[in-house]
């Protein structure tokens, strides 16, 4: 069933001019996957994200997250079931924290969607270990670093236990290690618990090794479709949607103009190695 | 888009302070702080010189004392204990209003500096204060806009510019001021990798001026990189300085500081893994170098690992 | 695009209006003010309206326009009106309809009290329909100036910045809301525990980001050398012309009018 997208058109009022957001898109996410949505500012990632829980409606075409339709509507009158099925974490989430213990943030979506409190309180703590902040339980919210904040606002999302979860940016401003972390930890709740992640980043390296797809929107039109390991191997691609190369790419570049050959199209310092050993033995002593 | 022209350079060289060999542009002597209200030690008797003219970057993992230190050399915070100068001349409450004139700090929230409703209003504001007239603060505003390629985007409003562009607007505002000290507090953290491939660059062009000295707070190894000297604090203090290349070839100090090595060097150990040491390069280009000069200087290596 | 964001009413206009310098478009209205204040008869009324819509066209800005501003006071204009048609027993019986009985006096002020809301507020809403935000703070500023220069500027600054920052805060309660929707906030939420939850999810992030915010940018002004009273010069001034003085001495037209009709 999946999350699809057909011939939808979004549009947007700003002052005297509509700018189109979407132009008649059609893209069809996997069930149980891991898609990175991939795109220059301005592409359409934030519109399409809205559309999924139904806070942003087609102005025209339809689409559908698992058995809920929607067309063109009004915003408002969306099943409360989809908002729950449909859990979407917009960037810098720890901004949307406001309990006074991290428990009452992680309880805050369930009881909403009328879990009953064991149930709630159940979901909130299994989210709360998902997210490594189990043992933050009774903190107050406000007092943790940005790092501890980001992972409650996401268990907060989590705890309504949505079937898909779609994160706008969840890297945004954290540290090369932290980010490893959020990534390996997104891809476990896809991997483990067969949640639908549909992840707007801009940065390839995130997803690299870890997302089963990419969706490049170029226009609010979908530019790309494919595995992450395919989109290295389109430069054009990746020049359209405003994504730099990885660092290994830009290595095997460097290193593919001085063999003479096409750059390879891989991810990873191992691959990079091997790669280049085995163009070292196959010039064996040919000098450029 | 950076268009920094020779007649760029000598006028940013115009504003400099003349060369005063031997005092050393900063200076901070077993500084110590602690956190208003406890006993905790945020910088633990800290002593760090940066010469006129560096780059220095300080890194280290959060909560080590970076982000404390340069808010003490902007003025921003007291030392409970120790001393720090700038130009020689020692930073207290009275002298720094005097002093701050030297220094231009800019912080990692691109919407929170900007103050003005517009690009020029918020350039202008630094300068009001600093009191200048109205001739000269056009003269500056237009100058610095043009430097840093927004002189389109001068009537714009924040909410209207991309986080990029506030960060660049940002430093025009900073740079209007003709600081000879230029204090970046993870500046390029939420910029977006392009953004911030710029603003790096847009750093390295300033430096190359030899007008300002320049002190960055970061997380991003490819800064560290480009600067002169890397400053490594942990638990208060310098942990290790120096050159940037060696130190983050140091598998020990990048998993004390937290700080993810260079892509470069994750390679560089890779080939050395499997038989083919090239030496250990944080910098892609040499890594490259090294890897072609040693295929052509030494015969085939005899690769120890077949793979696969 | 000019990406400028226009925050209350301005409407840009080439009117001579526009040009005057906003001190005196704020003076003026005190003056207009003052003379409205002082109508009490429909002579006075009426040489005072033909004087306002003298100057709303002259502002280039369809009068519909004006009209329109009434509109959210219109209900307390009308019941304002009413009470004294209905109430006020002076002067001579004008009409009887059953159990209500309208005087001549009482109808006198009552349409002088609505016509006097209605110039009031449709008239000031000149000052925003012509005048920038952003001028007419500094306007302000400039006129308190006077009073005490450290105060003044404080003040210039601190509007300044709430203008500012006012789109910009609006924006983030947008995403905000957004996300809080999407964890099930429900503002139609029937009980009044429920409301208030959803109020605190809106309005407690909302208040710890506008707290965060003030203090990075108190940072980075101290870090731009600004210091609370101390002496700073204007990037941006206006220049009083001739024109300008000639605009604040019409206003004392109505005024005469008033005093002397």
């Amino acid at each position: 069933m999946g999350v699809t997208f057909e011939q939808v058109t979004a549009r947007f009022r700003d002052g005297n001019r509509i700018t189109v957001a979407l132009d008649l898109l059609d893209v069809r996410f996997s069930s149980g996957r891991m898609t990175a949505l991939l795109g220059a500012p301005g592409s359409g990632k934030s519109t399409l994200l809205q559309h999924l829980n139904g806070l942003l409606r087609p102005d025209e075409g339809r689409m559908r997250t698992f058995e809920y339709e929607l067309g063109p509507g009004k915003p408002g009158e969306v099943p409360p079931a989809l908002r729950r099925k449909a859990g979407i974490v917009f960037q810098y989430p720890e901004q949307q924290l406001f309990a006074a213990t991290v428990r009452e943030e992680l309880l805050y979506a369930p009881l909403n969607f009328g879990m009953d409190e064991s149930g709630a309180a159940r979901a909130a703590e299994e989210a709360a270990r998902a997210l490594g902040v189990f043992d933050l339980m009774d903190e107050s919210p406000l007092e943790l670093s940005s790092g501890q904040q980001r992972k409650v606002a996401i268990a907060a999302v989590l705890a309504a236990d949505p079937d898909l979860l779609a994160l706008d940016e969840p890297t945004a401003s954290l540290d090369p290690e932290s980010r490893t972390e959020m990534m390996e930890l997104l891809a476990r709740l896809c991997r483990q618990r067969g949640k639908t992640v549909i992840t707007i980043t801009h940065r390839l390296e995130d997803v690299l090794g870890r997302a089963d797809e990419c969706v490049v929107l170029s226009g609010g039109k979908r530019l790309f479709q494919g595995t992450p390991e395919q989109l290295i191997g389109r430069p054009d691609v990746m020049e359209a949607a405003g994504l730099a190369p990885p660092p290994a790419a830009r290595l095997a570049a460097m290193l593919a103009e001085k063999w003479g050959t096409t750059p390879p199209s891989l991810y990873g310092a191992e691959e990079l190695a091997a790669w280049a050993i085995r163009m070292a033995r196959q010039s064996g002593g040919e000098r450029t | 888009m950076i268009n920094f022209t020779n007649l760029d350079r000598q006028n940013l060289r115009q504003y400099g302070r003349a060369d005063e060999a031997g005092e050393p542009a900063i200076e901070c002597r077993s500084v110590s702080c602690r956190r208003p209200g406890s006993t905790v030690r945020t910088l633990n008797g800290l002593s760090l010189t940066v010469r006129r003219g560096e780059w220095v970057c300080l890194a280290g993992r959060n909560g080590s004392g970076k982000s404390t230190l340069i808010r003490l050399i902007a003025g921003l915070l007291n030392a409970d204990e120790g001393e720090i100068r700038i130009d020689g001349e020692p930073l207290d409450p009275r002298s720094i209003p005097r002093i701050r004139g030297k220094i231009g700090m800019l912080f990692s929230e691109p919407d929170d500096q900007f103050v003005g409703l517009t690009v020029a209003d918020d350039i202008a504001f630094g300068l009001e204060n600093i009191g200048l007239s109205r001739e000269e603060m056009e003269a500056r505003i237009s100058r610095y806009a043009e430097l840093l390629g927004i002189g389109h985007l001068l009537d714009r409003h924040p909410a209207a510019m991309s986080g990029g562009q506030k960060q660049l607007a940002a430093m025009a505002a900073v740079l209007a001021m003709e600081p000879s000290i230029l204090l970046l507090d993870e500046a390029g953290s939420m910029l977006d990798d392009r953004a911030r491939t710029h603003f790096r660059a847009i750093v390295n062009r300033l430096r190359s001026t030899g007008t300002y000295t320049i002190v960055s707070v970061t997380h991003d190894a490819e800064e560290m990189l480009l600067a002169d000297r890397l400053v490594l604090v942990s638990e208060g203090r310098v942990l290790a300085e120096g050159e940037p290349e060696r130190l983050l070839a140091d598998e020990h100090l990048l998993a004390k500081c937290r700080i993810s090595p260079p892509f470069a060097l994750a390679f560089c150990r890779e080939l050395a893994r499997h038989g083919w040491p090239i030496g250990l390069h944080a910098d892609e280009r040499k890594a490259v170098d090294a890897l072609w000069a040693s295929l052509l200087s030494k015969s085939p290596p005899g690769f120890g690992t077949e793979i696969g | 695009m000019n990406g400028k964001l226009t925050l209350g009413r301005y409407a840009a206009r080439e009117s001579p209006i526009h040009r005057r310098d906003p001190r005196a478009k704020t003076l003026s209205m005190f003056l207009f003010m003052i003379a409205v204040f002082l109508i009490d008869g429909y002579a006075e009324a009426a040489a005072v309206s033909l004087f306002a819509i003298v100057l709303m066209v002259a502002s280039r800005i369809s009068l519909v326009n004006y009209l329109k501003a009434i509109r959210p006071l219109l209900v307390l204009v009308v019941f304002v009106a009413l009470f004294q048609v209905l109430f006020d027993q002076s002067g001579m019986k004008w009409l009887e309809a059953g159990p209500v009985t309208v005087y001549s006096g009482g109808l006198a002020s009552g349409l002088i009290s609505a016509l006097r809301m209605t110039l009031f507020i449709s008239f000031t809403a000149m000052l925003t329909f012509t005048t920038e935000p952003d001028q007419l703070t500094r306007a302000i500023g400039g006129l308190l100036r006077p009073f005490g220069r450290a105060a003044a500027d404080r003040l210039t600054v601190m509007l300044g910045i709430a203008l500012r920052f006012i789109p910009t805060i609006f924006e983030e309660g947008e995403r905000l809301y957004k996300a809080q929707v999407s964890r099930g906030l429900n503002l139609r939420d029937k009980s009044l525990a429920g409301k208030a939850r959803a109020m605190l999810a809106l309005l407690a992030p909302l208040t710890v980001s506008v707290f965060r915010r003030s203090l990075r940018l108190a940072e980075s002004m101290e870090a731009r050398g600004y210091r609370i009273g101390a002496p700073r010069t204007r990037y941006r001034s206006f220049r009083w012309q001739p024109a300008d003085t000639a605009y604040l001495i019409l206003f004392l037209l109505p005024v005469a009018l008033t005093v002397w009709l």
